[in-house]
């Protein structure tokens, strides 16, 4: 880890351990099915030695099903904080260093999308566009992006007021060249920061779109476990095993993901305010 | 300081003037429009020349104009009104290939060295962009030996080529910047005080390497700095400035021995303060000239050549001579 | 996306019908005015937005408008007495846990809301519904009182979604009091002002909270919003019958139409309230006038 220049403090030692801990239960789940439990035709067995988690309304084995949705949540989760990252950075970039009317428009657009409310726009969307595993990552990847864009924009405003840049164009580099090759390096740090918190939104948002019932049924997730709860009526019948499991297991995914982002970010704040005193 | 003796740079003042201005700008003006306090004049109309393999002095204190000038001749800042030549050619009628050509042969040192390389980037790669943006290496092998041997030029070695910036010192950086801006070969290097914000000794032996490139490489430079002993012992020719306009300009032994403006007077005898200089109508130097006239606070003067070459910017030497 | 968009105006449902009746399909169509200039047709629907005619849902048989208006309230007397308990307990506990922050109780606690924060709403809701309705049998397993129903009644029903939504905004506003408050303890003016010896209680509340005043204020009003958009959630977890359950149901039968205006009046409550935190920090702090 000390090769990259990463060294985590004691939080985000934390939240390593909670994101090695899911990443353990995705590869669990690729196991043959049988080995934690047989489903029985029985609905709402609670937890015993046969079914560590007991059952759910259908019968099935909960924490089957549970090591199955790590692997949906995961990768939603990480899916559609790429997508959102990597907007958020393009547009960040361009904003920042073309300035002027560019800059203005695009603040525009981000503007927008940061004052309509996320999670209810995301839900006319996905209600719109169908439940399907891809559906919720481009709802996800495309309204999550304006927070990333704003940092990201400062940053790149910051670099373009560089010495170095001005060089840049008086040796006769063009403008995409500079954007790609040397304004991106220079805003790695905050990208990377902004892409750890986005996964942990990620996971977040997909439990609540599912949750709602807009999520892929062929590919469970988490949410759609609690979302089958709540409908299913496992609430009524003190089936607590089939719904405080998986709540436990997006809370503290969320919350390995987040710990470990606001490490970087605090980090990145602290060594980019002895770097940018362009005098 | 005192030991750089003028002679060993200096190529004979006969040969300098009738050689043709190699880049130059006629009458720049810039203005800078800031919301808050209206425009503000940073050069109200200069015009200077450089001629082949000279090098030429712009001195001045901070808030004269130099660094806009400097930067505009480079052609990274466009002047509101005024033109830029290179050559013959004015840049804004230029076309791409030959602004490219420019931008190879004209080439920026800039101020801090900390910030004038890319943090990300290794050092040898730094240098070798030049060459890279405008394909002048074939091969890795070409490429590596121009690089090399511009950096032994400047006293840099292969140690420093392969770090990042934050592990080279002040020195080690701005020689680097230096090396990047001489690896395309150009014709005139612009050095904006590439030395003030380095220690004493270290400014010694930077102004040493950038004398031994010239004189090997042939290329002029326009050298901007505050340090009126450093000018005087390496320039060739100089030009002063005040309040954004060139107020005396000839050879360097005739203006440091005899000048004739009177700010560059009260610059050389160490009385000057330019802060309160005038930036309306009439000349910048009107309110602590001791010699000033009704005209000075009227308009400002026009340049008045008084001999070959050199010229002032003052009313005084409005009569014929 | 589904072919035709008419699918959005009608509804499934009504889509469906009139797709195997041509004479319906007509009717419909000149109904909605779907046959003039697209010009006209946008001019009416700002119009009809004007006059908060949303349009008739089907899945409730009922003109839009009187939907909403029953429902929204039902959302703002969940959101608002929430966010503002929320408010002052989180403010009150950030300022706390913000003053000589390092601590080890202090730190615990702040991770414990970092943590609490992460948690789904729902979940929580869930969580309370299962200890507090199913276990202890204090409080009833969610929905609305009916109406007229005694003043008990209705605290019944409403204390569980407040509490889940007061403790996550509590959470949630306490992070953020924390930060400023540990902010502004670094300034130097604290520093000599503590030099002077004044009263640790006096100088909390006169030093601290003057000049965190103006970006408080702003929070607050960005709180309202947030937790307005958090509450949809929860709402549904305790079949609360407010905008969220609204909007969950209008999803589930494919109601488009309602989906819409439903989103359309959580955005505007959103955005009106970002628009008063943006002119309370305008007028109250000169500072951050750009």
């Amino acid at each position: 880890m000390k090769r990259f220049g990463y060294s985590p403090t004691g939080v985000e030692w934390a939240g390593i351990a909670l994101i090695l801990a899911v990443f353990a239960m995705a590869l669990l789940s690729f196991l043959p099915g049988g080995c934690f439990g047989m489903p029985s035709s029985i609905p709402y067995l609670p937890p015993s030695p046969s079914n560590f988690l007991g059952t759910n309304d259908i019968g099935d084995d909960v924490l089957a099903i549970l090591l199955q949705g790590s692997r949906v949540s995961l990768s939603i989760g990480l899916l559609g904080a790429t997508v959102s990252t990597l907007f958020g950075t393009v547009i960040g970039v361009f904003a920042g260093f073309m300035g002027g009317t560019v800059d203005e428009a695009l603040g525009s657009i981000t503007d927008f999308f940061l004052v309509v409310p996320a999670l209810p726009l995301m839900i006319l969307l996905a209600a719109y566009l169908g439940p399907s595993f891809m559906n919720v990552v481009m709802v996800i990847g495309l309204l999550w992006w304006p927070t990333t864009a704003r940092m990201v924009r400062a940053r790149a405003r910051q670099i373009r007021g560089s010495p170095f840049i001005e060089g840049l164009m008086g040796v006769g580099a063009r403008k995409p060249y500079i954007m790609f090759r040397h304004v991106l390096p220079n805003v790695w740090g905050i990208v990377l920061a902004r892409f750890v918190l986005a996964v942990s939104s990620s996971i977040l948002l997909e439990a609540g779109l599912s949750f709602i019932g807009l999520g892929d049924p062929q590919n469970p997730s988490w949410g759609m476990m609690l979302h089958f709860a709540m409908t299913r009526g496992a609430l009524l019948h003190g089936a607590w095993w089939t719904f405080v499991p998986p709540g436990i297991c997006i809370s503290f995914s969320s919350l390995g993901f987040i710990l470990i982002g606001m490490g970087m970010e605090s980090r990145y704040r602290s060594s980019t305010k002895s770097i940018g005193d362009v005098s | 300081m005192k030991q750089l003796s003028p002679k060993s740079y200096e190529t004979p003042s006969q040969r300098l003037l009738d050689s043709a201005p190699l880049l130059g700008c006629r009458d720049a003006v810039k203005i800078f429009k800031s919301y808050l306090k209206g425009g503000f004049t940073a050069l109200a109309g200069a015009s200077i020349s450089i001629r082949r393999g000279e090098l030429l002095a712009l001195i001045g204190e901070s808030g004269s104009g130099k660094t806009t000038l400097a930067k505009i001749l480079a052609g990274l800042i466009q002047p509101t009104s005024g033109e830029v030549f290179f050559g013959d050619k004015p840049l804004a009628k230029m076309g791409s290939k030959d602004l490219l050509h420019f931008r190879r042969k004209v080439q920026f040192v800039p101020q801090y060295p900390d910030l004038a390389l890319d943090p990300t980037w290794y050092i040898y790669d730094s240098i070798a962009e030049p060459l890279r943006i405008h394909k002048e290496a074939r091969t890795r092998e070409e490429e590596l030996e121009k690089v090399r041997s511009v950096s032994s030029r400047v006293g840099l070695g292969l140690d420093q080529l392969r770090r990042k910036p934050r592990d080279l010192s002040g020195g080690e950086l701005q020689r680097a910047v230096l090396a990047k801006a001489m690896v395309l070969s150009p014709d005139v290097v612009i050095a904006d005080e590439p030395t003030s914000m380095l220690d004493p000794s270290t400014q010694a032996k930077i102004v040493h390497q950038l004398l031994e490139a010239k004189k090997k490489a042939g290329f002029a430079v326009l050298f901007v700095t505050h340090d009126l002993s450093l000018a005087e012992a390496i320039s060739n020719r100089v030009c002063v400035m005040l309040g954004g306009s060139i107020v005396e300009s000839g050879a360097a032994s005739d203006v440091f021995s005899s000048p004739l403006h009177p700010y560059t007077l009260s610059l050389l005898s160490g009385s000057a303060s330019g802060l309160e200089m005038n930036r309306g109508t009439g000349c910048p130097f009107y309110s602590q000239c001791d010699a000033r006239m009704g005209a000075c606070s009227k308009s400002s003067p026009p340049e008045f050549m008084t001999g070959k070459a050199r010229s002032v910017r003052c009313w005084l030497f409005g009569q014929d001579y | 996306m589904p072919g035709d968009p008419m699918i959005f105006i009608f509804g499934e449902e009504v889509y469906g019908a009139a797709i195997r009746n041509p004479e319906l399909f007509e009717a419909l169509t000149a109904k909605y005015g779907l046959n003039l200039p697209l010009v006209d047709q946008f001019w009416i629907y700002l119009m009809s937005l004007f006059r908060a005619d949303f349009g008739y849902s089907f899945s409730y048989g009922r003109q839009i408008s009187e939907i909403i208006a029953e429902r929204l309230p039902l959302t703002l007397i969940m959101t608002v007495p929430s966010t503002v308990l929320s408010l002052v307990a989180g403010t009150a506990i950030g300022l706390t846990l913000g003053w000589e922050s390092d601590r080890l109780p202090k730190r615990l606690v702040s991770a414990a809301c970092v943590a609490v924060h992460s948690f789904p709403t729902y979940w929580l809701a869930m969580l309370m519904l299962l200890f507090f309705s199913l276990w202890l049998g204090w409080a009833p397993i969610g929905g609305a009182p009916p109406a007229g129903a005694s003043f008990v009644a209705i605290v019944q029903h409403l204390s569980l979604p407040l509490l889940v939504l007061a403790i996550f905004n509590t959470a949630y506003v306490s992070i953020i009091v924390r930060g400023l408050t540990i902010e502004i303890s670094e300034e130097p003016f604290v520093i000599a002002a503590l030099s002077k010896g004044l009263g640790k209680l006096n100088f909390s509340l006169r030093h601290l909270l003057k000049p965190s005043l103006p970006p408080l204020l702003s929070l607050f009003a960005i709180e309202m919003g947030f937790a307005f958009s958090g509450a949809l959630l929860v709402e549904i977890a305790f079949s609360w019958p407010g905008m969220g359950y609204t909007m969950w149901q209008a999803v589930i039968e494919r109601d488009y139409p309602l989906l819409q205006a439903s989103f359309t009046m959580v955005a505007l409550v959103v955005v009106s309230a970002n628009a008063l935190a943006d002119a309370l920090s305008y007028a109250l702090d000169p500072r951050s006038r750009s």
